[in-house]
């Protein structure tokens, strides 16, 4: 609402002389002003001082509204908003005001103290509140402007933008795909194939290796085996797979059941002949659990937490509640934004580390299994473990193996434990008997960086996991200041075969400048001597040829105690069809240099591999691999790559013209279309039909149809389509596209009855007034709108079909209206101009009160 | 309306002509849009840098730069073209056409082009005006203790050229003039477009001393859509006499979006100073 009207509402009161005991010679009168200061939306009426043209305006409401922080100091008040940037002192005794800018000794026609309130000059509150204090005495309205904000208008934009950031909180979902079905589907398959030769000091051998796999019963068969060749002749055969698994993504009792040859779960996976059973994920899944945040906030101030530029809850001073923020496994980073009395602002940012291990609070897990022994020298083997979520922050597995042997059997238990000390730091620890020990610890804090270091160390009968000996590592991102402000990467590894020796250490720094890389380090190997090495690398984006997406070019140097020891150099080049050609030059003392081309590119029928190498032991390696989709869909599919055990989305995108959701024999496909399958942007073909494979079976995907790719004259009924992908074949979809037009309305007065007489308009268009659509047919509101500053209202597509235009119940209730006019009209199957409606005219109603302009 | 009414609103509307899209309440990128023949369509994005909701409508006006009588640079817009202009008007619209930004957000406008067929083959131009209102916060000045309050209706103007088959270009450079009076050297160069499509290009002005050694430099955008004829001048130089000047007009633009610029061959003159 303008001022005008408020002006002319406002009632004025000039009363009688006032009794005013310091100032015997003023007749001060009493006067009514609003009160406004831009970005409050608050406009209280206060009461102040008036002689003549000069206007005295009380202290305390002006405080209040503006929210500006008072103390007092025996009988001086300190005003400080925010603090270091502006501090007023006013001492009464003085009749002083001492700001940053100077002190003022105010007069007795400034200063007026009176009914428990300081009345100031205009000219003397805006020196106190650094603003511009303004008095129009025609619309009795006091105006403070501030070219810094004052905390009330900081609180406004704040809850305005609150308010902005909870609607965008909202789309966000971490749990989306609960709840969507998974179809046992059977039907399917897909092969894949991988060739290879290599030649080693005249040694020629080629191996040969054919996979299938079957979609059944929602599950995966997949078969596969491996020829080895020698001198073009077969020798032998190995690696067989034959195995039948199947993930139930929404049980919480079995989530996976594997037979045929398996690799066991547990602590150590051993390949079996046998059979698993668990419910542990099949994928580790992004969400892991709700955290409550409690950061150290100080008394009376208030907090936001966000979750990347998300806010996930508000704590306010006077409300003060507890936040809780999904977390996800990997790193969440959270920043808590703490907002004080006077506006300050302090940012904590926070990282939560939750590792793949973790299980959520009172959660339980298993997995077990056993069967014939596939190599590592044992007869059989099986396993059972059981973790538990013991708090949010402890989770605790404990199991057992048992292996035979010729020697004899063997049952031997171990323990994993995995603790969130603090949300940013996680110790990890897994034990087996005298087998193996390793301990991990991570802590990440933002911005100051992390560290993680493990110590592993492999008893005699560990040695499936390697040779006995212990490993040490250590690595630490952290942001050096003094270093131009860069991220430094530290690493430390170490290694020996027992607990007191140590044969080979390796320690460097790194960092980023650009596109471009810089590592020094020294490195020792076993009986070498150590040597100091510098490596840089740099990758060319832009000045290349059309054909090149970039280039990457690097050396490294390596100096010992005889002079230079090391010295090698390369360059890599990848072409924009995901073509590349690698070149490594290397020359170590006392071995012959060896320079190695490789070479790899995709092409229809598969990714083709080839690297060579010349020196002290020349060799080359030829290799490619493919894969082709039989599916009763979409047909033969060629792969670029193996993809026995995937899971895909095929799908068509049609003109729905008669709107029936089902493609009928008339409706045309839609070509070119873009889709998004879980991020990956395919392309509909002439026949409207589209394929992405590569997709991660049983776990949710989500389809949509980017609109920016359609004519905005037709338009998607579902935003998204949530599918859980079946291995080994595609999984269908259908996307209708409807007849859509934009429509253009108003809404306007056609009589207003004012509210004072005199003063009403006729055809007035209303702002901000919401209007509904109502489909005729399902007789469901299908858009509600509001409009414009200018009465107008717009609906950028609308499905064809019969509507009825309203207002809005609120609305029409603030019209006092006991029924809404209406308008019928159609949306035409055809395409065309924008629909331009009549203006739903409102009449014999109240001068309305709208939010709008 | 009283200048004493204070507290009175009054719209005024700033038309930013080649002015950065920041200035405005709601800023626009890119400042240009150059819609093929097979595309049809284009985008650009509005963001809303305010703490309140803007009222956003975009339409579209014929115009193109200009130079005025003084040799200044002026964009005349009108709602329908001049007979024989190669209007994108009539079939060109953005969608949407009308929206509410809340503050802090983006969002992706797209102009479609709907050109009638047998479009005859060349470059058909465009303004793309986007309309903001409400959010600016009300401006108030106080004029002669005569309060006023202003809410600030923005429209920011981008240029929209549709481009129908092959498109050429280039520049044709009359005899360029320039003279001292005083320490100032006043420059006049007219320069009038080749080919089917304008030439977006900038002109580069070089003040050399006598032995060819440059003493100054001065750049300008220059779009040459038919003809353009500057008149301007560049700052006194610091050090040595000015003796020649050599004028480069080329595409060198690194401010348009890409694919906007038609690569076309400089023109460079070179006239000794009268």
């Amino acid at each position: 609402m303008s001022r005008l009207p408020v002006a002319l509402l406002l009632m004025v009161v000039l009363a009688g002389p006032v009794e005013v005991s310091a100032q015997e010679t003023v007749d001060w009168n009493e006067g009514y002003f609003e009160l406004a200061v831009d970005g409050i939306p608050d406009r209280p009426t206060v009461v102040a001082l008036v002689e003549g043209s000069r206007v005295l305006l009380p202290l305390r409401p002006v405080v209040l509204l503006t929210e500006v922080p008072v103390h007092h100091e025996g009988a001086r008040r300190i005003l400080e908003w925010p603090p270091e940037v502006w501090r007023t002192e006013l001492d009464p005794d003085a009749r002083s005001v001492r700001t940053p800018d100077g002190l003022i000794l105010a007069t007795t026609l400034e200063w007026v103290e009176q009914d428990d309130d300081l009345f100031l000059d205009t000219s003397l509150l805006g020196r106190i509140l650094k603003a511009d204090v303004r008095v129009d005495m025609p619309t009795l309205t006091v105006s403070i402007t501030s070219a810094h904000p004052f905390p009330a208008q900081l609180r406004t934009e704040r809850e305005l933008r609150r308010r902005v950031e909870r609607l965008q909180a909202q789309l966000f979902d971490p749990q989306r795909y609960e709840g969507v079905p998974y179809p046992a589907r059977t039907g399917g398959l897909a092969a894949g194939w991988s060739i290879s030769m290599t030649e080693t000091a005249g040694r020629r051998a080629a191996t040969a290796r054919p996979t299938v796999g079957a979609g059944i019963l929602g599950g995966s068969l997949d078969l596969g085996v491996t020829g080895y060749f020698r001198n073009g002749l077969p020798a032998y055969s190995d690696d067989l797979l034959a195995r039948y698994q199947r993930v139930f993504p929404e049980s919480d009792r079995v989530r996976q059941v594997s037979v045929g040859t398996v690799l066991s779960g547990g602590v150590v996976a051993r390949p079996i002949v046998g059979g698993t059973i668990s419910n542990e994920p099949w994928v580790v899944p992004q969400y892991f659990d709700e955290a409550i945040i409690t950061p150290a906030v100080p008394a009376g101030w208030e907090y936001e937490v966000y979750q990347g530029n998300r806010l996930v809850g508000v704590s306010s001073a006077d409300a003060p509640t507890e936040i809780t923020a999904p977390l996800f496994y990997g790193n969440t980073p959270v920043r808590v934004r703490m907002v004080g009395p006077a506006g300050q602002v302090r940012t904590e940012e926070l990282v939560y580390v939750v590792p793949a291990l973790q299980v959520p609070e009172r959660r339980t897990r298993y997995s077990l299994g056993g069967g014939a022994c596939d190599g590592f020298g044992c007869d059989a083997y099986g396993f059972a473990e059981l973790g538990r979520g013991l708090t949010g922050t402890l989770t605790a597995y404990a199991g057992g193996d048992w292996i035979a042997r010729d020697e004899g059997d063997q049952i031997r238990p171990y323990v994993r434990v995995g603790y969130a000390a603090t949300p940013s730091l996680h110790l990890g620890l897994q034990a087996r008997g005298s087998s193996f020990l390793r301990a991990d610890v991570q802590h990440r804090r933002g911005r100051l960086g992390s560290v993680r270091a493990s110590y592993a160390r492999t008893g005699a009968d560990g040695s499936v996991l390697g040779p006995p000996g212990w490993v040490g590592q250590a690595s630490s991102s952290f942001f050096a200041g003094l270093l131009g402000g860069r991220w430094m990467h530290a690493r430390l590894f170490l290694r020996g075969p027992a607990t007191d020796r140590l044969d080979r250490w390796q320690a460097a720094l790194a960092t980023n400048v650009g596109l471009s890389s810089f590592e020094i380090g020294a490195e020792s190997f076993v009986r070498s001597e150590p040597i100091f090495t510098t490596r840089a690398q740099h990758t060319l984006l832009r000045y290349l040829p059309d054909v090149l997406r970039s280039v990457s070019v690097g050396g490294g140097l390596g100096l010992g105690s005889n002079g230079i020891d090391l010295l090698e150099a390369g360059a890599t080049a990848q072409t924009m069809r995901r073509a590349a050609i690698d070149a490594r030059f290397r020359a170590r003392r006392g071995l012959d240099p060896t320079f190695t081309l490789g070479v790899t590119f995709p092409s229809p029928f598969g990714f083709f591999r080839g690297r060579g190498s010349t020196g002290h032991q020349s060799s080359y390696f030829l290799g490619a691999d493919g894969g082709l989709l039989l599916d009763p869909d979409a047909g033969a599919v060629p792969l670029l790559f193996q993809g026995v055990g995937q899971g895909g989305v095929t799908g068509e995108v049609f003109f729905d013209l008669d709107g029936d959701d089902v493609r009928g024999p008339s409706e045309p496909s839609a070509a070119g279309v873009t889709v998004s399958v879980g991020g990956r942007r395919v392309t509909t073909d002439a026949r409207g039909r589209f394929v992405a494979w590569e997709l991660v079976p049983y776990e949710g995907t989500t389809v949509r149809v980017e609109e920016r790719s359609l004519d905005p004259g037709w338009s998607i009924g579902v935003p998204e389509l949530l599918v859980r992908p079946s291995p080994n074949l595609l999984s269908p979809v259908a996307i209708p596209l409807y007849r859509a037009r934009e429509v253009i309305g108003s809404v306007a007065t056609a009589q207003v009855r004012p509210a004072v007489p005199g003063h009403g308009t006729f055809g007035r268009p209303l702002a901000g007034a919401g209007v509904e659509i109502v489909d005729l047919e399902t007789g469901g509101v299908e858009v509600t709108e509001r409009t414009f500053s200018d009465g107008v209202f717009y609906v950028a597509q609308l499905r064809a079909g019969r509507y009825r235009l309203r207002l809005a119940d609120p609305t029409a209730r603030a019209l006092g209206l006991s029924v809404s006019p209406t308008i019928e009209f159609e949306v035409p199957t055809e395409a065309g101009a924008p629909i331009e409606l009549a203006p739903l005219l409102v009449s014999h109603a109240t001068e309305p009160v709208m939010n709008g302009r | 309306m009283s200048a004493r009414a204070i507290g009175c609103f009054v719209v005024g509307t700033i038309a930013l002509l080649g002015r950065p899209a920041e200035l405005a309440s709601v800023s626009v990128t890119p400042m240009a849009v150059y819609i093929d023949h097979r595309t049809r369509s284009g985008e650009i994005i509005l963001f809303n840098p305010g703490s309140r909701t803007e009222e956003i409508r975009v339409d579209f006006a014929f115009g193109y730069p200009r130079t005025n009588a003084s040799g200044q640079v002026v964009v005349p817009l009108s709602d329908t073209a001049p007979d024989g202009e190669p209007s994108a008007v009539p079939w060109l619209s953005a969608f949407p056409q009308r929206l509410r930004l809340p503050p802090g957000q983006r969002q992706t406008l797209r102009i479609l082009a709907r050109p009638p067929s047998g479009l005859e083959q060349g470059e058909y131009w465009a303004r793309a005006r986007i309309h903001a209102q409400g959010g600016q916060a009300p401006v108030e000045s106080r004029i002669d203790g005569v309060g006023v309050q202003i809410d600030l209706n923005t429209t920011v103007v981008i240029a929209v050229n549709y481009r129908n088959g092959t498109m050429t270009t280039g520049v044709k450079m009359e005899e360029p003039d320039a003279w001292m009076r005083g320490d100032t050297v006043f420059h006049d160069v007219r320069v009038e477009r080749t080919g089917n499509a304008a030439f977006l290009g900038r002109l580069l002005i070089e003040v050399l001393d006598e032995e060819g050694i440059l003493l100054e430099e001065h750049e300008e955008v220059l779009p040459v859509y038919r003809v353009m004829h500057r008149r301007f001048i560049t700052p006194p130089v610091e050090r040595g006499v000015p003796a020649r000047v050599r004028y480069t007009v080329d595409t060198n633009r690194d401010d348009l979006p890409p694919g906007g610029v038609l690569p076309a061959e400089g023109v460079v003159r070179e006239i000794a100073i009268r």
